[in-house]
C-alpha cells in the first residue's frame, strides 16, 4: 500500500500529514471520552498511554483510509 | 489573556525601554551583518534577542557564556564532520554522546555559566548537521556562526550598557538587605519555636540563594561590582551560620527544664527585641552581658551552653551586619570566604543527558528513514529544546510555552516573510516589517508569566523570515521548515512527558544519602572552608526538598526532616569541632577514636535501633575531656558532644516513627 501526494491546486499534499492530524483529533476525541467514563483511573504512565494511543489509532487510520 | 493583553498594550516603564533596547540592539546587528555581507544574518539578530536582559551585568555574563559555548562547539562541529563525514550513524551517534555529555555537564553546574555548556552542545548540531550532505562547507558555516554570534553580542551589549543602563550591583544592594532582614527574622522566630520556622526558613533560604546567584552577574559591572560581588559571598555565608546557629539554641533550650527556662527567658527576649532593630551597639552590649551572664557560677551546665550559644548568635548577628554594610559600601573584607558550594548528583544529571541523547536519536532516526529536507531543521530544535530545558522541572511545560511560541510565528511569519516583503525593499522597509511584531514579543520577553512563549516566538519568527541580503521566497521551504519545527519541539516535549525524571520519593532518598555523606566527611574535612561548604550544600539540598514537599503524601515527607535533623548534627559537628580546634587539648587518641566511631555510625545512617550507639563514645570521650584542665572551650565540646549524641538520637526516633507508620 503506497501513499500517493494529493494535488490540491497544484500543491502538492502528503496524505499522512493529514492523517496525521486526523488521528490527533480522534485520539483527542478518546481521551475525552475515557475521561468521563472515568477510566482513564487505570492509566498507569499517562503520557505514555497517549503516545501509544495515538500511534494505534495513527496505523489505523492510515491502513482504513488507505492509498486513497 | 489578561496578562497579554497588559503586557503588550499597557506595559510598564521598565518593559518599554527593554523592548527598545532590545530593538535597536537586534537592529544594528542585523545592519551590520547585511551590510558586511555575513552568510546568515538572522544568527546575530537572533542573538542579539536571545542575550537581551533587563540588566546590563547579565547580558555581558550571557554573552560570554554563549560566546564561549560557542566557540567550543563550532570546533567540535569541524572536529566530527573531519572524522565522521563517511559514516552518518557513526556520526549522529557521536553527535547524540556529546549532546548528553554537554547536558549533563550543565546540569551540574547549577550556576549561569552553564549555558556553555548547553551552547556547546546544540551549536554542533546547528552547524553540522546543515552540513552533513556537503562536508566541505563546514568551515566556512563554522566560521559565520562565530562571526554572527560575536556580532549580535557586541550589540546588544553596546545598547544595553548605553541606553538606560540598569545595573545589577545597584539592585543587590537591596537584595542584600532585604536577604539579611529576612535573615535575622527569620533566627528570631526560629529562637522561639521549631513549627513557624519552617516556611520562614525556605523563604530565606531562597533568598540568599536568589542573591548569591546574582554575584556571577555583578562581577561584570566594573570594580565596584566586582567588589560588591565579593562581598555577597560573605553576606550569604554569615547568615547561613546565622540560622544554623539560631536552631543550635532552639536545641539547647529544648534541654532545659521548666525552672530553668524560667531563669533564662528575659535573656531570650532580649534577643530577639535586639536581633529586630539589629544596631551593632547594642548587640555588642547585649552579647557582653550575655557572656557575663554565662560566666556566672550560679547556674548550670545546660544553662551554660544556652546563653554560650546565644552569645554566638549575637556575634553572628553583628558579622552580618557588618557584611551587609560592606556590601552596600561595595567594600569586600579582605578575608572573603569561598563561594557557596552547590549539591551536585552525578547519575542524575547523567540521566538527564541521557534523555537529551534519547530524543536526538528518534528525531535522526525519523530523519534518516523519512530523508525528509527539512528535518535537520527539526532535530535542531530538538537538541535545543533538550538540552536547555533539561534540568527544569517543568521542562514540559517551558516546551509547550515553546510550541505556542511557534504556532504564533507561523501567521505571523507568513504575512510578514512571504506576503508584505516580496513587495517591499530597502533595509528601513525590513525594519519596518519585521520590527513591529517584534517590538510587540520584546514587551512580552519582560513580562517573566509569557516570557517563554513571547522569546520563542521572536526567535522562530526571525527564523521563519530569515532575512538575507537576496531574499529567496518559497513557500514551500517555508511550510516545510514550520512543520519542521512544530515536529522538533514537539518530539522535545514528549521526550520530557515520557521520561519523567522527577519522583520526589527517590529525588528525597537521593538527597538523603548525600547529606550522610557529608556529614562523613564532616568529621575529618579540613575545618577552613567547611562552613560555605556544607552550609551551602545543604541550603541548596534543603530547597530542592521543598520543592518537592508539597508533592508528596503525608507519610513520605520525611525527607525534609532528613534534610533538617542532617543540618543540625552537621553544625553540633562543626560546633565541637571548631571548640576543640580552639581549646587545643593534647588528646589525639580519645579524639580520633570518637570521631571514626562517629564516622561508622553516620556512615550506617539513622534507624531505630541505632539510636544509642553514640552513647558509649561519648561517655569515653567526655570522660577524657573532663580529665583535662577545665577551659571554657572545652566545657562548650562537652556541651557539643553531649548534643551529637541528642542530634542522633532525634533523627533515629524520626526514622523508627515513620516505619511504624508504614
Amino acid at each position: 500500500m503506497g501513499l500517493r501526494e494529493w494535488a490540491l491546486g497544484g500543491v502538492l499534499l502528503s496524505p499522512f500529514l493529514v492523517y496525521v492530524l486526523l488521528a490527533l483529533l480522534l485520539t483527542a476525541g478518546v481521551r475525552l471520552l475515557l475521561r468521563l467514563t472515568s477510566l482513564s483511573r487505570w492509566i498507569w504512565h499517562e503520557a505514555l498511554f497517549d503516545c501509544a494511543l495515538f500511534v494505534c489509532i495513527l496505523s489505523l487510520v492510515t491502513s482504513m483510509l488507505g492509498p486513497l | 489573556m489578561p496578562i497579554t493583553l497588559q503586557a503588550l498594550l499597557a506595559p510598564n516603564k521598565m518593559a518599554l525601554q527593554f523592548a527598545i533596547k532590545t530593538l535597536l540592539g537586534g537592529g544594528l546587528a542585523l545592519w551590520l551583518a547585511l551590510r558586511w555581507g555575513l552568510e546568515q544574518p538572522s544568527w546575530a539578530l537572533m542573538t542579539a534577542f536571545i542575550v537581551a536582559q533587563p540588566l546590563s551585568g547579565m547580558v555581558v555574563q550571557k554573552g560570554l557564556a554563549r560566546l564561549l559555548g560557542t566557540l567550543v562547539g563550532t570546533v567540535m562541529s569541524v572536529v566530527f564532520i573531519g572524522v565522521f563525514a563517511q559514516t552518518p550513524w557513526l556520526f549522529l551517534l557521536a553527535l547524540a554522546l556529546w549532546l548528553a555529555l554537554c547536558t549533563a555537564c550543565s546540569t551540574l553546574l547549577r550556576s549561569a555559566w552553564s549555558y556553555s555548556f548547553v551552547l556547546a552542545g546544540y551549536t554542533v548540531a546547528i552547524i553540522a548537521l546543515p552540513a552533513v550532505n556537503h562536508p566541505l562547507i563546514v568551515f566556512d558555516q563554522a566560521v559565520a556562526r562565530c562571526t554572527e554570534i560575536c556580532l549580535g553580542i557586541v550589540c546588544a551589549t553596546v545598547t544595553s550598557a548605553l541606553l538606560w543602563p540598569m545595573r545589577v550591583e545597584r539592585q543587590l544592594a537591596d537584595q542584600a538587605r532585604q536577604a539579611w532582614l529576612n535573615g535575622l527574622q527569620a533566627a528570631s522566630a526560629t529562637l522561639i519555636g521549631e513549627e513557624q520556622g519552617r516556611k520562614g526558613l525556605l523563604e530565606i533560604l531562597g533568598r540568599i540563594v536568589a542573591v548569591d546567584a546574582q554575584r556571577e552577574h555583578a562581577w561584570f559591572e566594573g570594580s565596584l561590582g566586582r567588589e560588591r560581588a565579593r562581598a555577597i559571598r560573605g553576606l550569604s555565608q554569615k547568615l547561613l551560620i546565622l540560622l544554623r546557629i539560631a536552631r543550635s539554641v532552639r536545641r539547647q533550650w529544648q534541654q532545659l527544664d521548666a525552672d530553668q527556662a524560667r531563669h533564662l527567658m528575659p535573656w531570650l527576649h532580649e534577643t530577639q527585641a535586639a536581633l529586630e532593630h539589629a544596631d551593632s551597639p547594642s548587640l555588642l552590649l547585649l552579647r557582653q552581658r550575655v557572656w557575663d551572664a554565662a560566666q556566672a557560677d550560679s547556674i548550670s551546665s545546660t544553662e551554660h551552653y544556652c546563653l554560650a550559644r546565644l552569645a554566638l548568635l549575637l556575634d553572628n548577628a553583628m558579622a552580618a551586619t557588618q557584611a551587609l554594610r560592606a556590601v552596600e559600601e561595595g567594600k569586600a573584607p579582605a578575608d572573603v570566604p569561598n563561594s557557596l558550594a552547590v549539591h551536585r548528583d552525578v547519575p542524575l544529571a547523567l540521566l538527564f543527558g541521557s534523555r537529551s541523547a534519547l530524543a536526538f536519536l528518534a528525531m535522526a532516526g525519523f530523519w534518516l528513514e523519512t530523508a525528509w529536507v527539512a528535518a535537520p531543521g527539526g532535530l535542531i530544535l530538538t537538541c535545543v529544546v533538550c538540552s536547555l530545558f533539561a534540568s527544569r522541572e517543568n521542562g514540559a511545560q517551558i516546551g509547550m510555552s515553546f510550541l505556542r511560541g511557534i504556532l504564533l510565528a507561523l501567521p505571523v511569519a507568513f504575512f510578514v516573510g512571504q506576503i508584505v516583503l516580496p513587495q517591499w525593499s530597502s533595509f528601513a522597509m525590513l525594519s519596518l516589517a519585521m520590527g513591529v511584531p517584534l517590538f510587540f514579543a520584546a514587551l512580552g520577553m519582560a513580562n517573566p508569566r509569557i516570557g517563554a512563549t513571547a522569546t520563542s516566538f521572536c526567535l522562530h519568527f526571525i527564523v521563519l523570515v530569515a532575512p538575507l541580503n537576496t531574499m529567496a521566497f518559497s513557500v514551500s521551504t517555508f511550510l516545510n521548515s514550520g512543520l519542521a519545527m512544530l515536529v522538533g519541539v514537539g518530539a522535545a516535549v514528549l521526550a520530557f512527558k515520557l521520561l519523567v525524571l522527577h519522583h520526589p520519593a527517590w529525588h528525597g532518598r537521593r538527597l538523603r544519602a548525600a547529606t550522610q555523606s557529608d556529614l562523613v566527611r564532616l568529621t575529618r574535612r579540613d575545618l577552613r572552608g567547611a562552613e560555605t561548604w556544607f552550609g551551602g550544600r545543604m541550603a541548596d539540598r534543603l530547597l530542592q526538598l521543598a520543592r518537592n514537599y508539597s508533592a508528596l503524601p503525608e507519610a513520605e515527607r520525611s525527607h525534609w526532616d532528613d534534610g533538617l535533623h542532617g543540618l543540625d548534627i552537621g553544625d553540633e559537628l562543626l560546633h565541637l569541632r571548631l571548640c576543640l580546634a580552639v581549646a587545643q587539648v593534647p588528646l589525639q587518641t580519645p579524639q580520633r577514636d570518637y570521631f571514626q566511631q562517629l564516622e561508622t555510625v553516620l556512615a550506617q545512617g539513622p534507624s531505630g535501633n541505632r539510636a544509642d550507639r553514640l552513647e558509649a563514645p561519648s561517655e569515653a570521650f567526655i570522660k577524657s575531656l573532663q580529665a583535662q584542665p577545665t577551659s571554657d572551650a572545652l566545657r562548650l565540646a562537652q556541651g557539643a558532644v553531649l548534643q551529637l549524641q541528642h542530634s542522633w538520637r532525634a533523627w533515629c526516633r524520626r526514622q523508627e516513627e515513620l516505619h511504624g507508620v508504614a
